[in-house]
């Protein structure tokens, strides 16, 4: 096992029902305000509306994705962030914002290949996911993790080779999210 | 529409201002010893002082973008972060103005502060077209045609203005503006098969035919009016800073909205 811990989360799109429950939970129990959202859930096949059925009848199936920040190794939002509120805790690798310094340019949320950052319209900085960091450092897991009712995501340390979190991207060949952007992603799609 | 007004203001008032400022480095602003007593708003110090009010209101500009503008100081402080560099660009060229009006009040700019003007105008104007061309989550601001967006726009926007204001070289300029109206022509068209190529759903269209007819053929059919005697030169530059301006701002308008579709 590697010094550094890097936490990550797999999410597993072949259990995820899509109620939502995720995208409630982190609202409500971060306290998110406004229209910002931490957590939500999209449709797997992209381009359709979340809850629209892909497919040709009777072959349809409806999936979905749920996304998140994905606490990238080299995270765009970190390198462009103009004042460094974007920042990357070097003992976990969780990326969080510092709202007593963020300007709310909005170009996180511009260069971020997912989307991630979203605008606290009450606040007017940025807001985003921060692996529910308190609770994480307490030894609990994040809050999505803990009420999703269909088990669809594991969250643990990618730094140890033993860890459940490893394992199951192993067994079901989890995949990183558009690699492409060579962000190198702590969030694994199964 | 109401987040686009920022940037709208800051790409085309700073772009005017940089863009006009790169033009004028290609001239001579200082004014030769013992030359008659001209008007102030002939001088090249006049043209300076337009510049630098043009560059401030764009900044302002940006200030209105932010959600936290009192805390905009912050945002200097990544060198990596293309919006940093934005304001280190900005900042100098501001900084270079202030410099040329100080010292061109009394026998007009000198040489190399209109050189390095425009040096610095070229770096504002290209950082500005990287900030948008690196964001990754909007695809459609990705490719090559982003670029002479901002950088062919700013420097038609200024050769326009140039004409207009350094009315000893308004021929020179008139000529410039009107290549380069024929040029965003060229720009639209490019920017229209970026967008159709990454987000066919989204019709842009009428951005670019509105825009080539405000930027690139009404401004010069006003220079061929001119060349042929139907428009006074200094009704035509006016003509041309007008149309030019508009339909730069048309284009960006409909750049912004494709990317925060």
């Amino acid at each position: 096992m590697s010094d550094q811990v890097r936490y990550g989360m797999a999410i597993d799109t072949t259990r995820c029902v899509g109620c939502q429950t995720c995208t409630v939970s982190c609202k409500l129990s971060n306290q998110v305000p406004g229209d910002a959202l931490r957590c939500h859930v999209e449709n797997l096949y992209e381009g359709l509306e979340v809850y629209q059925a892909a497919g040709t009848y009777p072959k349809t199936v409806v999936a979905f994705k749920p996304e998140l920040c994905n606490h990238c190794v080299d995270p765009l939002c970190v390198k462009n962030c103009p004042t460094g509120a974007m920042h990357k805790d070097p003992e976990t690798g969780i990326v969080s914002v510092n709202k007593n310094v963020c300007i709310a340019c909005g170009y996180c949320s511009w260069v971020c290949p997912y989307g991630a950052p979203s605008m606290d319209d009450v606040n007017h900085v940025m807001d985003k996911c921060d692996f529910c960091a308190e609770r994480v450092a307490q030894g609990l897991e994040p809050y999505c993790v803990e009420s999703c009712p269909a088990n669809a995501r594991i969250f643990g340390r990618l730094d140890d080779p033993n860890s459940e979190l490893n394992a199951i991207i192993q067994k079901k060949q989890g995949v990183q999210p558009s690699p492409e952007f060579g962000t190198n992603p702590s969030v694994y799609y199964l | 529409m109401t987040e686009m007004i920022p940037l709208i203001v800051f790409t085309v008032f700073g772009g005017i201002a940089a863009g006009a400022v790169l033009c004028s480095a290609f001239v001579d602003l200082r004014q030769p010893e013992g030359a008659p007593e001209i008007p102030f708003v002939k001088k090249p110090v006049f043209f300076i002082i337009v510049c630098l009010a043009a560059l401030a209101v764009g900044l302002l500009g940006t200030l209105l973008h932010l959600g936290q503008p009192l805390r905009f100081l912050n945002g200097l402080s990544n060198p990596a972060s293309m919006i940093s560099q934005e304001g280190y660009w900005s900042i100098a060229l501001g900084l270079v103005l202030v410099a040329a009006v100080a010292m061109g009040v009394k026998k007009g700019v000198p040489r190399f502060l209109t050189v390095l003007g425009g040096i610095v105008a070229l770096g504002m104007m290209i950082v500005t077209s990287f900030a948008y061309y690196f964001a990754a989550g909007i695809p459609v601001w990705n490719g090559g045609a982003t670029f002479p967006v901002f950088v062919v726009g700013d420097i038609a926007m200024g050769a326009a203005l140039c004409a207009l204001l350094i009315e000893d070289r308004r021929t020179l300029f008139l000529n410039v503006s009107a290549g380069l109206a024929a040029v965003s022509l060229v720009v639209a068209l490019a920017f229209q098969a970026q967008v159709a190529s990454v987000h066919a759903a989204f019709d842009f269209m009428p951005w670019t035919a509105v825009s080539m007819i405000v930027a690139g053929v009404l401004p010069i059919a006003a220079w061929a009016a001119q060349l042929k005697g139907f428009l006074a030169p200094r009704i035509a530059s006016i003509a041309v800073l007008v149309l030019v301006v508009l339909g730069t701002a048309i284009l960006r308008i409909g750049f912004f909205a494709v990317g925060m579709a």
